[in-house]
């Protein structure tokens, strides 16, 4: 059996390495001023639309099956619109991408299969989004237009095309 | 053990007491900085054992590394490494210390895949126990061969009932240094004292022939 480094071992190689811990990523360093001039550019910045959205779509759910009163307006979002956009913030910065980190890690063929599925679905949602599109467009060019006559039993129009007399 | 890979051309000796063999001569010592816990493994560091295989990839070796502790987790990252190197001859002493006895599905993954499946990627397992029970059981199940050293322990002795006959079991407390009975699958145990003379253990004065007068 021939040897070569390559992927496998170099992949053993990740493996067996510690992770570096986070006190070394966040020591200061000669290139660190560069680094952070770049990375507002790079940076999710939470807007106070998308906290405000998300404030009301948290009573979304008792307006829509307890009751309709529930639902929250603009004035009354507001005053909590600011924590919420703290929390969405850190959400974007730290929570969600150590969780993806984490989950890509452990489960690599599972997150694979959910990247290739989405891409499918993708694909298929837009084709028959097309075909929805053109069927609707048949449809109204099919319809047979509204006179505005009234329609009873003894008019002509009250017979149907294909009857079956027995 | 050492005379038992004598003649392999890449070995890797796993020695957790660090003490004879940290001065053996003609071997390469690697002495990996572990750290423990969720996401440890060894320091990225220039003791990092790829760091030797990357660079013996292909030569013949011959070298010993050193656990300080953390045994069954360090025997479990170098079988995932050696696994990727392959064609080797991995050599544990006190094994007890590294995969001790337990139930089937507490033995490590990767090194229950080196132990059963290794030789798919020509890798050699061996290794020594100075009390065989202490064994997992998978480790004395799947090895091809076993030589047995004088012992009084008794579990031990219940152990080696399963391998060999029971005169032989009984001979086992009185065996004479470097004498040993040899169990083999497939072949008969028998009593061995082919070694005697030609076994020098690290640290110890050599045989001599005595001059008859």
């Amino acid at each position: 059996m021939e040897n070569q480094v390559g992927g496998d071992f170099e992949n053993a190689a990740a493996r067996v390495t510690a992770a570096v811990p986070e006190s070394e990523e966040e020591k200061p360093n000669a290139t660190a001023p560069a680094e952070a001039a770049a990375a507002p550019e790079e940076k999710l910045i939470v807007k106070p639309e998308w906290a405000l959205a998300a404030t009301k779509a948290c009573f979304w759910p008792p307006a829509k099956f307890i009751h309709p009163a529930y639902a929250l307006q603009d004035a009354e979002a507001v005053p909590v619109v600011p924590p919420m956009q703290k929390a969405l913030q850190a959400l974007a910065d730290k929570i969600a991408p150590m969780l993806l980190v984490r989950l890509s890690n452990r489960y690599p063929e599972f997150w694979d299969l959910l990247a290739a599925l989405g891409l499918l679905y993708i694909q298929k949602y837009n084709y028959v989004s097309a075909v929805i599109k053109k069927e609707e467009e048949d449809r109204v060019a099919n319809a047979k237009p509204v006179t505005g006559e009234r329609v009873d039993e003894k008019s002509d129009t009250a017979k149907p095309s294909n009857a079956f007399l027995i | 053990m050492l005379y038992e890979v004598r003649a392999e051309p890449r070995v890797l000796i796993a020695d957790p007491k660090c003490a004879q063999l940290v001065t053996l001569k003609g071997f390469a010592h690697i002495w990996p900085d572990y750290v423990p816990g969720k996401g440890g493994g060894w320091l990225d560091n220039e003791k990092h054992p790829a760091r030797f295989f990357r660079s013996n990839f292909k030569n013949d070796f011959r070298a010993v590394i050193h656990f300080r502790a953390h045994f069954r987790e360090q025997l479990e990252l170098l079988c995932l490494l050696v696994r990727a190197v392959g064609n080797l001859t991995l050599a544990v002493d006190e094994l007890g210390l590294f995969i001790p006895a337990g139930t089937a599905g507490t033995l490590p993954p990767a090194i229950t895949s080196a132990m059963i499946s290794g030789r798919h990627e020509g890798l050699k397992f061996c290794g020594t126990a100075q009390i065989p029970s202490l064994v997992h059981f998978i480790a004395r199940s799947n090895a091809s061969r076993m030589r047995w050293f004088r012992t009084t322990e008794k579990n031990s002795l219940q152990a080696a009932e399963a391998y060999m006959p029971r005169a032989l079991v009984d001979s086992l407390p009185s065996l004479p240094d470097y004498v040993c009975i040899d169990t083999t699958d497939g072949s008969p145990a028998f009593r061995d004292e082919s070694m005697v003379g030609k076994l020098k253990i690290p640290g110890t004065p050599a045989l001599r022939r005595k001059s008859i007068s």
